[in-house]
């Protein structure tokens, strides 16, 4: 018994079944694909995160997990808010208030440290510089603020402020040449004089609220507390408020950035000119995953109405049309359904199983359908015999095209990398459930739509007609022409560059990625982060140093950034200023208020000074401002009124009160030891110590760590300093590498398998060798293509490599096995209904591919458009270079095709111990 | 020899009545003078507007050579280092801490002193020293200045200058003694020296 044969016999009793049950077959199919789609409703999910598309052992996988568990998945969302608009704090604190009302959707933000907290600090964090001004300042004012604690009050503070701008008026005079850097005006700094000018003024106005004067001198860079602890990029351009949402999968996620979304949206509207926008890893995944799935819809129903029009053009038949449009749909379904049993979910990668499966899978109908339509024309519309030919005739062909595509796919399953590797399981179940829908459900629902006279098989006859009448009178120029091209697709390949950056294969217009390009192009920060632990402090410290010397590296946060830096040295350069304070102390209250003509006399005399400069030089402004705020409060207080009185004792009340606060304040800073760990929030060390005591670092890129080449300068610095470095930018560098080289992986196993089929097929090397003729010629072309339009590689269309096998080996064994079956065949080297469907077949296919190019994501648009070039190429390579082979190469180097025997166990041993071959040919029986 | 003696005693009684009015002058008459003389020079319409500025100035700052005593500033402004100085030294800085001052004093005169109305307040004398309370008030401001003298030679000449509390005499004892600290005798007056000639 041979292949052969048998596969007559599996026909004709195929066809057998299929005239007596074809309702049968049609009922259980549609039954079948009903609770396929209603299992795979209730049971199929989705994974959106990247993890999710590499195996769970691995251990950069297993590392992070620890640290999710260590330190909780934290800050998954950042809301991005852009500085600059006088109300962006305060567009902050309504965002919070907001948030706070959804507690289970975002069980935790964190966008501020309360200044309360780190008040009797509060010095130790300014810079040594500040420190020093500060410094400065009290010991250039210390006679200042000895005479006014002794007179504590308006007017002691004015008589002082006088003496203290008569000695540097006089001193400029008399003594001022001594100075290193003498000051070319002889007027000191005046904003101590200015403010306190203003808030008197302001006072005596009967204005309620009070703004220190005192504030802006003597703690420069800490003049309003209040308003300090939010967190801002290092160039202050964005705010980022951090929040951690629930997590319970992509509905969720997707869910919770929508809400977050509404919410600021709701918040802007009460800040009118804030911008702001919700970037973070899982608003990232969620776009792409959100975006993807829209759009693969939309593809799938594209995919399926083009190629339906184009099977009504090619077949003229509305009806065929719908029948194949049936079986796809059908096939569709029992593949959700299996799909759903075997793996249970769809990732980043398998959500396009569809369009991808519709395009390839097509082809299998549409060269059932094409010999149908030539047997038909033969031996007539309605001969039952019909029927049977294109069973037997086109079944092993169609069967041998899907096994190849099957065979194709199954290398992505062993890949390792979970994400192709469930593609793969996919497409794999998905093509060989379609081959069986192809071969049972399409022949039943022609039988029960067209009428066919069931006669008794008379063998199958008819010479079929040439493709376009062509007589390949010159084929070596061809073959050398299309052989000469792919060679050169080999040059191409050198100039084809690999673009590994994940964010260039995002929809540039969705807001997670409109806002990461803002924060990396304009203040280098980045939502992700390399992230170690330490086992203890001094290793903590020791790794935090090594990293910020790293140039890739822009900055280190840790529970370290949360305590002051150099707080040694400055405890010490504030130690100085200890006798000042102890020296001069402040009463609590005001003894004896001033009296308004006493206060207006002394600010009298600050006046007469400042108007004599100002006749001297018209320009100095300051002198010019408080002159005038001298002429305005001094009418003010000689002919004060009792409310004026009134108001002036409320006013100096605050002063007194202010100076208290003032003074208190700078001494605790003076006097406080440096915080520990152990006096920051608990929300900070939550953050960066586990509770099994681990330290956390998060480290963040200087560069742009999209980019492949930044990005592994940076992971390898970091893993430089600790091998054991987790987090995004280390997942995703080693994610895109794998990635890639999986696919490339795939792609030359898969071509391994398909060669070895079909050598097992045709028996022949030849043979092989011609079968692979259009994917070798094509792939060249399309590399030739890639080349000229300056197409990348890239993570997405990567995939190319592996889809394109089962493609281009289609159309070679479609051509090559009727070749070799059929002596007519052989003498038009290539039949037109042959020929018409590897046309049909090609461009539904360019279509079910085509249609990915509607999607927004850019890494599904560029497959798109890399396998619509890349069949097209197949296809011409098909209809041209391997005809024209076929025709050089000749009938006479090419056996015909011999009887495939079926070796029964016991003969091939007597055939291993070297026994004389016996066969039994039944066909020749 | 009768005629000699004569002629000496009518000699000696004309310069006494010469120098009397200064010795005979209290010390608030004294520094009124001083005052008048200047404000004179201020307000004089031939010497007005910046183009006689240069005229004024010599004009004040006759007026301050001839009512301060400068050796005695000199000394005092150095404090203990002064002793530490040769005689040379002494005369040298003595010489050019008094063109200093002149040159100081008179461009303080000229930028805060116009058309004040100058009051006169206390006078307080303590043995051979004496201060003059004024104050000079122009439309609703004014400023304290006190005047300390002591006599030399039978004369009251000027010391010092309080200005709102602050001396100026105290305010070149400050810097001098920080200047010598932190470099040397020689360094200040050789930033003196340079001072001098740019101001010159």
């Amino acid at each position: 018994m041979t292949i052969d044969s048998l596969f007559n016999r599996a026909c004709e009793a195929l066809v057998a079944v299929l005239k007596r049950g074809a309702w049968w077959v049609i009922l259980s199919s549609l039954i079948l694909a009903a609770l396929s789609v209603n299992y795979a409703y209730h049971h199929l999910t989705f994974r959106t995160s990247r993890s999710d598309l590499v195996a769970s052992d691995q251990r950069l996988l297993l590392l992070g997990e620890k640290l999710s568990k260590d330190f909780g998945s934290r800050d998954d969302l950042v809301v991005v808010v852009e500085n600059g608009h006088p109300r962006t704090k305060a567009f902050a604190e309504g965002l919070a208030q907001e948030l706070r009302k959804y507690p289970r959707e975002f069980p935790e933000i964190f966008y501020r440290l309360q200044p309360a907290a780190f008040k009797k600090w509060a010095l130790l964090y300014l810079e040594p510089k500040q420190l020093q001004e500060i410094k400065d300042k009290l010991q250039d004012h210390q006679a200042l603020l000895a005479g006014l604690a002794a007179n504590p009050g308006l007017t002691g503070f004015y008589q002082g402020v006088n003496h203290e701008l008569t000695g540097s008026m006089l001193g400029e005079l008399f003594t001022g040449f001594l100075q290193e850097d003498r000051r070319q005006e002889n007027i000191p700094d005046l904003s101590l004089l200015i403010a306190s000018l203003q808030g008197l003024r302001g006072g005596l106005e009967g204005k309620a609220a009070y703004k220190s004067p005192l504030s802006g001198v003597f703690l420069k860079g800490m003049e309003d507390l209040d308003q300090e602890g939010y967190f801002f990029t290092e160039n202050d351009k964005y705010l980022l408020f951090l929040v951690t949402p629930e997590k319970d999968g992509f509905s969720q996620a997707s869910h919770s950035v929508q809400l977050l979304r509404d919410i600021v949206a709701q918040v802007q509207r009460q800040f009118p000119g804030v911008k702001a926008g919700v970037t973070g890893p899982m608003a990232l995944e969620a776009d792409e995953m959100g975006s993807a799935t829209a759009d693969i819809a939309l593809a799938t129903w594209l995919s399926l109405a083009g190629q339906m029009l184009l099977l009504i053009f090619f077949f003229r038949s509305l009806r065929r049309t719908l029948i194949e449009g049936l079986v796809l749909i059908v096939g569709l379904c029992w593949t959700f359904g299996v799909a759903t049993l075997v793996v249970g979910h769809l990732n980043l990668l398998s959500v396009i199983f569809a369009p991808l499966m519709l395009g390839i899978t097509i082809d299998l109908g549409v060269h059932w359908f094409c010999r149908l339509e030539e047997e038909q024309a033969l031996q007539g519309k309605t001969n039952g015999n019909s029927l049977h030919c294109t069973m037997q005739r086109a079944a092993p062909a169609i069967v041998y095209a899907a096994l190849a595509a099957a065979a194709s796919f199954i290398p992505l399953s062993l890949t390792g990398f979970k994400g192709l590797a469930e593609l793969g399981v996919i497409l794999t179940i998905g093509v060989l459930l379609m081959l069986v829908a192809t071969l049972t459900l399409l022949p039943s629902l022609v039988l029960v739509t067209e009428r066919f006279i069931m006669v008794k098989t008379q063998g199958c006859r008819g010479t079929p007609k040439p493709f376009l009448h062509l007589r390949w009178r010159q084929p070596a120029v061809l073959v050398s022409g299309g052989l000469a091209l792919a060679a050169l697709g080999a040059v191409s390949l050198l100039h084809v560059h690999f673009d590994l950056n994940p964010l260039h294969l995002q929809n540039q217009k969705t807001e997670s990625v409109v806002w990461e390009m803002k924060l990396m192009e304009n203040s280098r920060y980045s939502t992700a982060f390399g992230a170690i632990t330490t086992k203890n402090l001094e290793d903590l410290e020791a790794k935090s140093t090594a990293l910020k010397a790293l140039p890739t590296v822009s900055h280190v946060e840790s529970i370290l950034s949360f305590l002051p830096s150099q707080a040694k040295a400055k405890r010490e350069q504030l130690s100085t200023l200890a006798p000042i304070f102890q020296k001069i102390s402040f009463p609590a209250a005001l003894v004896r208020p001033s009296n308004p003509r006493e206060l207006a006399e002394v600010l009298g005399s600050i006046h007469f000074k400042l108007a004599r400069a100002l006749e001297s030089d018209p320009s100095l402004v300051q002198v010019k401002e408080a002159a005038g705020l001298l002429s305005q409060v001094i009418p003010m207080l000689k002919s004060a009124g009792p409310r004026t009185v009134a108001n002036l004792e409320s006013y100096e009340k605050k002063f007194v009160q202010d100076l208290r606060d003032t003074w208190d304040f700078l001494r605790d800073g003076v006097q406080s030891p440096a915080p520990q760990i152990s006096d920051l929030p608990a929300e900070v060390r939550d953050r960066f110590i586990s509770p099994q005591g681990t330290y956390l670092l998060r480290v963040f890129s200087s560069e742009d760590i999209w980019d492949p080449a930044p990005l592994g300068k940076f992971v390898h610095d970091l893993q430089h300093v600790d091998p054991d470095v987790t987090g995004d930018p280390v997942l995703l560098y080693y994610f895109t590498q794998a990635f890639r080289n999986a696919c490339l992986w795939a792609a030359g196993v898969g071509l391994l398998v398909i060669a070895f089929m079909l050598f097992g097929v045709f028996r022949s090397f030849k043979l092989t060798m011609l079968a692979l003729i259009p994917l070798f010629v094509g792939t060249g072309w399309t590399l030739n293509l890639m080349w000229l339009l300056n197409i990348p590689f890239n993570q997405a269309n990567v995939l190319f490599l592996p889809l394109i096998l089962g493609e281009g080996i289609e159309f070679g064994i479609i051509i090559l096995v009727r070749w070799q079956m059929e002596e007519s065949a052989r003498e038009i080297t290539l039949p037109a209904s042959t020929a018409k469907g590897v046309l049909l077949a090609a461009l539904t296919t360019t279509l079910g591919f085509g249609s990915l190019m509607v999607s927004g994501h850019q890494g599904t648009f560029s497959l798109g458009l890399l396998a619509t070039v890349g069949s097209l190429s197949v296809l011409l390579a098909s209809l041209s270079v391997l005809p024209a082979f076929l025709r050089l190469v000749g009938k006479q180097a090419i056996a015909p095709r011999q009887p495939q025997r079926i070796i029964p166990v016991w003969r091939r041993v007597l055939l291993l111990l070297g026994g004389k071959e016996v066969t039994l040919d039944k066909s020749k029986s | 020899m009768h005629k000699i003696v004569t002629i000496s005693v009518v000699a000696a009684l004309a310069l006494w009545l010469a120098v009397a009015p200064a010795l005979a002058a209290t010390p608030q008459a004294f520094v009124k003078n001083i005052l008048d003389e200047v404000m004179a020079i201020q307000s004089n319409p031939a010497m007005e507007g910046p183009s006689h500025e240069t005229v004024r100035a010599q004009a004040i700052r006759r007026v301050i050579q001839k009512n301060f005593d400068f050796p005695y500033m000199a000394q005092d402004s150095l404090g203990a280092a002064y002793d530490r100085l040769n005689p040379g030294q002494r005369q040298e800085f003595a010489t050019v801490f008094s063109c200093l001052f002149q040159a100081s004093y008179t461009n303080m005169v000229l930028r805060f002193l116009k058309r004040e109305e100058i009051k006169y307040g206390n006078e307080t004398v303590t043995g051979n020293k004496a201060r003059v309370d004024t104050t000079l008030m122009r439309a609703n401001d004014h400023i304290q200045v006190e005047y300390l003298l002591h006599q030399k030679g039978g004369n009251w000449v000027l010391y010092d200058v309080i200005v709102d509390g602050v001396s100026i005499l105290d305010k070149y004892k400050t810097g001098f003694a920080r200047e010598i600290q932190t470099g040397s005798f020689d360094s200040l007056l050789n930033k003196m020296k340079t001072q001098l000639k740019a101001v010159q």
